[in-house]
């Protein structure tokens, strides 16, 4: 027991290698090797005999005897150290992969802290557009494989160590070993019906046999705005409305300049943000097991606080365990199970609506109202307003405008009376039985639970934000729901090699069903009164209480099969095959088949191109494959008799029933059909690697909403609706290099996708979507067109003076816009029909990006390391609908400043008018409303220490790293709002920005502990 | 695997398993009712603002010149087809119209025990008569719309035209009379139409559509016709027979007596119990929010409001000074501030001194649950007892009975407390009738039944004499002269445009003269 033995441990080219299992054989005694391959420990005797293994090396074993000093070199273990890349229902080598497979490490993952796994994915591999849909904390991910396939949910299908999930939100990002994104339909074949829209295959970490692991990964930072909206201040806001009064014909000003100093100056962004709200991230994990036994525990807290108003109106905090584990039962017998618990609690404020969202609000209120009244006089005034003015906790009133804003209150206002509420937890697990049948033939068995639990509540109170705003009651809301997902999956598969020819293949099964149940209720007159109160039960009338429920389910069932043949590595075949039902189809088409097949050649492989020393990698890759999409609501193909709105029959709410959709009974889903051709080259002992993929994605049958006269009286039916074609390249380029004690890396990819749509089966030939209020001009998808596209006004510069208006005209000699005054805009007569209409309406732009790009840059010096990833997009529009068109006294973007005020004042922006006669500001256009959406951001920078052994091994640590990081440092933008990365779930509001909520600046330290 | 993916939705039936039995039939002709109340289809639309909104009696008002820009245009007879309203009534009545069609196709096979016969009739009869009233609306605001009355299912409405007005009044009057055969002779339950609110209606399509195309008659889908003899025979049933009354005092019809009140013949309900639905869901009036003075607020008289709805100062002034009418029909501005716990409140772009005040934020009914602004439950009296007066005194006029229309105006002065007259023209009538009904949606058609030239002298103001008070500027007019100006145009031949969805739909329709 005191014998002390110790070594150094490195790999064949000399690098010492962290972290080797060193184990005394029959014992639980162990050890491993530090930052410098070392290790020391004591065995019992002579007689011991050390275990030294480490993953991708093979094993060796040495009986101590009289040595007391073990310096080894590792050998590589061919078999095991090929990279291996996660596939639906099982792993392939990367070298015989046909398919297009992006590969994400869990270094990469941990390299950018994020909230969400899904994230991690933005900028790190080509043709997956990751967007935020806001940045409020735990706001939506939006992530688009290759493009816009539907115009329905283009949300790819997840799936977590095999089981589907909706979004990736309840997991630990500490805890991903690797996500796989299936980009091509023959890897995405095989999960059929639900692969449209790409794959995403998270497996996360396992434990390994050898010494407990443990380890500590956290961080702590403040967030602040990257950036505030230019608006007018006090004096320029009421020269503005000034001007536009004039212009408009009035005689005298709407503020007397001599009155100017007696208004407030007051900017509304400085008043919301908040420039230091803080977000941190904890997670501990053990890891470890024997030869029987192995598992993997965690447990992780992230938290993070809003940049906009106080902690309790927008955060979001999700404490995470997780513990995944495998146990040979007998040699043939493996089981083994995953189960992650995640709690998340949120609240969050109203974005994105031009209605009282309070971004919205804070970029349109008056800047000339005072945020807090401080003077008595004023105060005693607010005194006899009916209901509750709104009050900071020091009971000083929020100023209310005289401005007429309507829906728009005082920000502040609006922001103290946000509350809101959200709990929800997922508890998704599942357990597999694995068992070897005959040398090659394993089945395994594997059954899943999604359970899904959610509460939330809100609370309004009684308040008077101005005249036409105001809430005359105190009302308390709560919903529960309770979702349960379950699916049970059977999978034979067979592996066979003779004389380099290797087989393999899969064939299983699958059923699945998602159910969901909820509930909902409200009643007013909180009392007594407050948020801490905001339950039903203190709900003092009962009169108006109102309650809901509800109940869905879905189900699907399949059969799947998969064959694979390799020669060598040098050529590869693979076919797959699904057979889905689903219950969301009628009769006429419950099932559905998708083929995929796919072959690689690996040229450098073959003896001819063994003299060709420059390139060590050279594969050629192509695919064809058929994926479906059934992402809509229960029984849309049915027509259904159902609640109608109510009316009062006896003074009592009846509510009556009728056909309230169409049915569609041939409806069926969608089906993308998608060819890929990949290349694969290293160079320069894989120096330098490089992958290229060329894609043509055609989905045929989008599912969607098919617009169907008024005349009808019923709502649209669901119906295919179409064909888009997505077409792009990828690139993705790794270069690595090591110079004694300095290495560095760069991996950049880049990816261009051209979207457009072949067909829209409905009569007209295209469909509307999302407006801003009171405008013409609107999203649309169309042949010929991108999906979507805006559709408004082309203009052709300002009329600079009245002859100017007087010589445009048209064929009879009629002005074209005779409405026109000098300083309008020159509108684009698109029709050649003599006069401006909704007829000349155009495709004037569209908000999906054409280039998508990621670069990262690692760098190791000794001790230090330092890393900055930057991500950008580009060729996408971006139209700033936060300006308001029926809003006489809004405050304006500062664009407004540079407004027409006279001949050659300008050519690109209208004059100031309320009235706006030409509908400068209500026609959707290419000069005031859209802009170019491109940036370059810096994501993240990054700079690590790794102490010395010395110290750490002194605080019982094998490892310590200490870092500081920037997320979002800096932006290269030309877009005036909040924040050029923009998306949202429905496609037809893509790229119209009402006010998101911005993403934040992050200054970060963090600490990386092993011990 | 086939049994594993079968199964029926539990939050709906279909069209085949639904209308059985009396329950069904019930469930789905209330269902048929509901867009009777709607003003909330896209955007706001309530009936009796939206049509006098177009006369001569009112402007639009709101916060400012682009508040709900739609109602501002449409009161120019600027409206635009892309615009909500239109769609918004096009959209409600054909909901209607599509329930009723169902309801009437499936009916043979619905089951009816014999203790529900009255109900069976009835049904049928609401049903078919609530179809004729929803064309009747589309015919008058939109003039030429699609006959539809069977369902249309999957693309049987692709290559739709619009029907010849003439053919859509005839189904409308068919509709009308089949549904008076079939309806009881009192309201079955509150809420319901008896047959007397069909045939009242019907005297008011028979002066538009005779009035509107300079008929003698109005035609009937059988191929027979109405004319003024038996229009004016279902008009004194209605006098004589419904068990209708005038009310002793013109307010109580606007105040908390007045819902359900024995005057109103065809009565749409709305309660102040729904939610905080913003839309077509929500119970109350939207008018009444509408028309309330910004910032007002007297527990006595009025709540706050949007400021909607502006009376003309020349309606307002049309009044004499006895004229009991005028309190409940508009509010000066001096009587608001006056008020008891009244004051200040912020006016409204149009202002004009005056705010209506009959369909509006009372005081006495401000809603307790969900929104205020969805729930203010005062009942729209679509057709009351004095409206049918007026309109049979018309009838006897032109059947040159004119004793007769002269009894029938002056019980209604008498009831305004003002002089007899002695004699009666059609012009009196038509005055009459201003007076009395007033911002409840009827001057607009009775305008434009008297011929496009009488309503462009009725409604366009090319000059308009600005009233300011510097001091109080609230008490009078504000803002531009050019605000108050309106030209009837009557290349629109006083009907809106079609829809543009639905033009867009059917490239066969036609858009309406003048857009």
């Amino acid at each position: 027991q005191s014998l002390p033995i110790s070594g150094k441990i490195v790999a064949p080219d000399g690098e010492e290698i962290l972290g080797v299992n060193i184990i005394e054989k029959g014992t639980s005694n162990g050890t491993i090797t530090d930052i410098n391959g070392e290790f020391s420990m004591q065995v019992q005797s002579d007689e011991s005999t050390i275990l030294i293994s480490f993953v991708g090396y093979k094993s060796q074993e040495f009986q101590v005897r009289n040595q007391r000093t073990f310096d080894v070199v590792l050998q590589e273990d061919v078999e095991t150290l090929e990279e291996l890349v996660v596939v639906g229902y099982g792993v392939q080598k990367k070298s015989v992969v046909t398919g297009a497979i992006a590969s994400i490490k869990s270094e990469e993952i941990a390299q950018t802290p994020v909230a969400t796994v899904d994230q991690a994915l933005q900028g790190r591999t080509a043709g997956v557009n990751v967007t935020t849909n806001s940045g409020a904390p735990g706001g939506a991910i939006s992530v688009k494989i290759r493009g816009i396939g539907s115009n329905g949910d283009s949300q790819p299908l997840y799936i977590v160590d095999g089981m589907q999930v909706g979004s990736l939100d309840f997991l630990n990002p500490n805890d991903i070993a690797s996500m796989e994104v299936l980009k091509d339909a023959a890897s995405a074949a095989i999960y059929g019906s639900r692969a449209a829209n790409g794959v995403v295959l998270v497996t996360t970490k396992k434990g390994s046999s050898g010494k407990l692991q443990v380890s500590y990964d956290g961080y702590i930072g403040v967030q602040s705005p990257w950036k505030k909206v230019s608006t007018l201040n006090a004096r320029e806001y009421m020269t503005m409305h000034n001007e536009a009064g004039y212009n408009d014909g009035a005689t005298s000003p709407i503020f007397h300049p001599s009155s100017f100093g007696d208004y407030a100056d007051t900017n509304w962004q400085d008043e919301v943000f908040r420039n230091a709200a803080p977000i941190s991230n904890h997670a501990v994990s053990l890891s470890g097991g024997n030869e029987v036994s192995t598992f993997a525990i965690s447990l992780g807290y992230f938290g993070q606080q809003g940049i906009v108003g106080n902690a309790d109106k927008s955060n979001f905090d999700r404490i995470t365990f997780r513990l995944n584990s495998e146990h040979k039962l007998s040699s043939r017998v493996t089981f083994g199970q995953n189960l992650t618990i995640a709690a998340k609690s949120s609240s969050g404020i109203s974005e994105q609506s031009d209605f009282g969202g309070i971004l919205n609000a804070t970029f349109l209120h008056d800047p000339i109202t005072a945020s807090l009244i401080t003077n008595p006089e004023t105060s005693a005034i607010y005194d006899g307003l009916p209901y509750n003015p709104v009050k900071n906790s020091n009971g000083q009133y929020y100023g209310i405008s005289n401005q007429n804003l309507r829906e728009i209150g005082n920000p502040m206002a609006m922001l103290e009376n946000t509350y809101n509420a959200h709990n929800d937890r997922n508890i998704i697990g599942n357990a597999y039985l694995t068992v070897d049948l005959l040398p090659g033939l394993k089945f395994k068995t594997d059954m899943g639970l999604d359970l899904y639990n959610s509460f939330g509540r809100g609370y309004q109170p009684m308040q008077y934000l101005n005249v036409d705003n105001m809430s005359r009651n105190s009302s308390a809301w709560q919903e529960m729901n309770d979702n349960v997902g379950f699916q049970w999956e059977n999978v034979i598969s067979y592996n066979k090699s003779v004389n380099g020819h290797d087989f393999s293949g899969i064939v299983g099964n699958t059923i699945q069903e998602y159910t969901g149940k909820g509930t909902w209720g409200s009643r007013n007159d909180i009392n007594p009164n407050g948020w801490y109160y905001g339950w039903l039960e203190n709900g003092a009338n009962d009169d108006t209480q109102k309650s809901n429920g509800w109940f869905w389910r879905n189900r699907l069932a399949s059969f799947f099969g998969r064959a694979n043949y390799s020669y060598k590595d040098k050529y590869m075949l693979q076919a797959t095959l699904r057979h889905d039902g689903s219950s969301r189809f009628g009769n006429n088409n419950k099932f559905g088949t998708f083929p995929s097949v796919s072959g690689g050649w690996t040229v450098s492989n073959e003896d001819f191109f063994s003299n060709i020393k420059a390139i060590n990698l050279f594969k050629i890759r192509a695919s064809w494959g058929q994926v479906g999409n059934q992402n809509i609501g229960d029984f849309g193909y049915l027509s259904l008799a159902n609640r109608a709105y109510g009316y009062t029959v006896n003074d009592n709410i009846i509510n009556g029933i009728a056909i309230n959709r169409m049915s569609n009974p041939d409806l069926k889903w969608e089906t993308s059909e998608q060819a890929n051709i990949g290349l694969d080259f290293g160079f320069l002992e894989d120096r330098i690697q490089m992958t290229a993929e060329y894609y043509s994605k055609t989905t045929r049958d989008l599912l969607g909403v098919k617009p169907i006269p008024d005349y009808l009286g019923m709502e649209s039916p669901l119906f295919n609706m179409g064909t888009v074609q997505n077409q792009g390249v990828e690139l993705n380029i790794t270069y690595g290099k090591k110079t004694g004690d300095f290495t560095y890396d760069i991996t950049g990819n880049v990816s261009y996708n051209k979207n457009r749509v072949l067909e829209v089966a409905n009569q007209n030939g295209y469909i509307d979507g999302g407006a801003p209020h009171v405008h013409t001009g609107n999203m649309r998808m169309a042949e010929g067109h991108a999906l979507p596209f805006f559709f408004g006004y082309k203009t052709a510069g300002i009329f600079q003076n009245q002859e100017q208006i007087n010589n445009y005209v048209n064929a009879e000699g009629k002005p074209i816009q005779p409405e026109a005054k000098p300083g309008d805009i020159i509108f684009v007569d698109i029709n050649g029909d003599g006069t401006i209409s909704e007829e000349d309406r155009t495709d004037i732009g569209n908000p999906v990006p054409d280039w998508n790009f990621g670069l990262t840059f690692n760098a190791n010096y000794k001790n230090f390391d330092f890393s900055i990833f930057f991500q950008g997009a580009a060729g996408f529009d971006i139209a700033n609908v936060m300006r308001r068109g029926d809003l006489d006294m809004q405050n304006y973007g500062g664009a407004a400043l540079g407004r027409w005020t006279g001949e050659g004042s300008t050519n690109s922006y209208p004059r100031m008018t309320h009235q706006d006669p030409n509908r400068n500001y209500t026609r959707l256009n290419d000069m005031v409303h859209l802009e170019r959406g491109d940036y370059l951001r810096v994501k993240n920078i990054q700079v690590g220490y790794t102490l010395p052994e010395a110290i750490s091994s002194k605080a019982g640590l094998s490892r310590a790293r200490i870092y500081a990081s920037v997320q979002n440092a800096f932006t290269i933008t030309g877009y005036s709002g909040y924040d050029p990365e923009l998306a949202s779930f429905d496609i037809f509001n893509y790229g119209m920005d009402r006010g998101g909520y911005p993403q934040s600046r992050i200054v970060m330290m963090g600490v990386n502990l092993n011990f | 695997c086939q049994n594993w993916l079968d199964f029926d939705p539990t939050n709906a039936q279909t069209e085949d398993t639904f209308y059985k039995n009396r329950a069904d039939a019930y469930m789905a002709l209330i269902a048929i009712y509901e867009p009777l109340r709607s003003d909330y289809a896209q955007s706001y639309h309530p009936l009796a603002m939206v049509s006098d909104l177009l006369s001569d009696d009112m402007y639009a008002g709101g916060g400012s010149g682009s508040d709900m820009l739609t109602w501002q245009n449409l009161s120019r007879f600027q409206a635009r087809a892309e615009e909500d309203t239109p769609r918004g009534l096009w959209k409600k009545n054909y909901r209607g119209i599509s329930r009723a069609n169902m309801l009437l196709s499936k009916y043979e096979g619905i089951e009816f025990n014999e203790s529900e016969e009255a109900d069976r009739n009835n049904f049928l009869g609401e049903a078919t008569f609530l179809r004729g009233h929803y064309y009747y609306e589309l015919l008058r605001f939109f003039e030429n719309v699609p006959l539809i009355t069977s369902p249309i299912a999957g693309e049987d409405w692709v290559g739709m035209t619009q029907a010849e007005p003439k053919l859509v009044y005839a189904q409308a009057a068919q509709d009308m009379l089949d549904g008076i055969e079939l309806m009881a002779e009192g309201s079955p339950e509150r809420g319901r139409l008896s047959k007397y609110a069909a045939e009242a209606e019907l005297v008011k399509m028979f002066l538009f559509y005779t009035g509107y195309y300079n008929e003698s008659e109005l035609p009937t889908a059988d191929g027979g016709s109405i004319s003024g003899a038996q229009a004016l025979a279902y008009a004194e049933d209605v006098i004589n027979n419904s068990g209708a009354a005038l009310m002793d005092n013109f307010e109580d019809l606007f105040n908390l007596e007045g819902d359900f009140c024995k005057e109103v013949l065809f009565e749409i309900p709305f309660t102040d119990n729904g939610g905080g639905e913003w839309d077509d869901a929500k119970m109350g009036n939207m008018q009444c929010h509408m028309s309330g003075p910004r910032g007002y607020n007297s527990d006595k008289m009025l709540k706050s409001g949007w400021g909607f709805g502006i009376p003309s100062k020349n309606l307002a002034r049309a009044y004499s000074a006895d004229d009991l009418r005028r309190k409940a029909t508009v509010v000066t501005t001096t009587e608001l501030m006056q008020a008891e716990g009244g004051g200040a409140f912020d006016a409204s772009f149009t202002n004009t001194g005056y705010f209506a005040f009959k369909y509006t934020t009372h005081a006495d009914r401000e809603p307790i649950s969900g929104s205020v602004e969805l729930n203010w439950a005062q009942n729209y009296h679509y057709i009351r007892l004095a409206d049918v007066y007026l309109l049979a005194a018309e009838l006897f006029l032109a059947q040159g009975n004119a004793g007769k229309a002269l009894e029938y105006v002056n019980i209604i002065r008498q009831r305004a407390g003002i002089a007899a007259l002695p004699s009666v023209s059609q012009e009196d009538i038509l005055n009459e009738r201003r007076l009395e009904l007033a911002l409840e949606g009827h001057r607009y058609f009775d305008l434009l039944r008297q011929g496009l030239p009488y309503a462009e002298e009725k409604i366009s103001v090319h000059n308009y004499q600005m009233e300011v008070y510097p001091d109080e500027p609230a008490m009078g007019d504000i803002g531009l002269e050019a605000n108050y100006l309106v030209s009837f145009d009557m290349s629109k031949k006083g009907f809106l445009p079609i829809p543009r969805y639905e033009i867009d739909l059917n490239p066969d329709f036609n858009q309406n003269a003048g857009y």
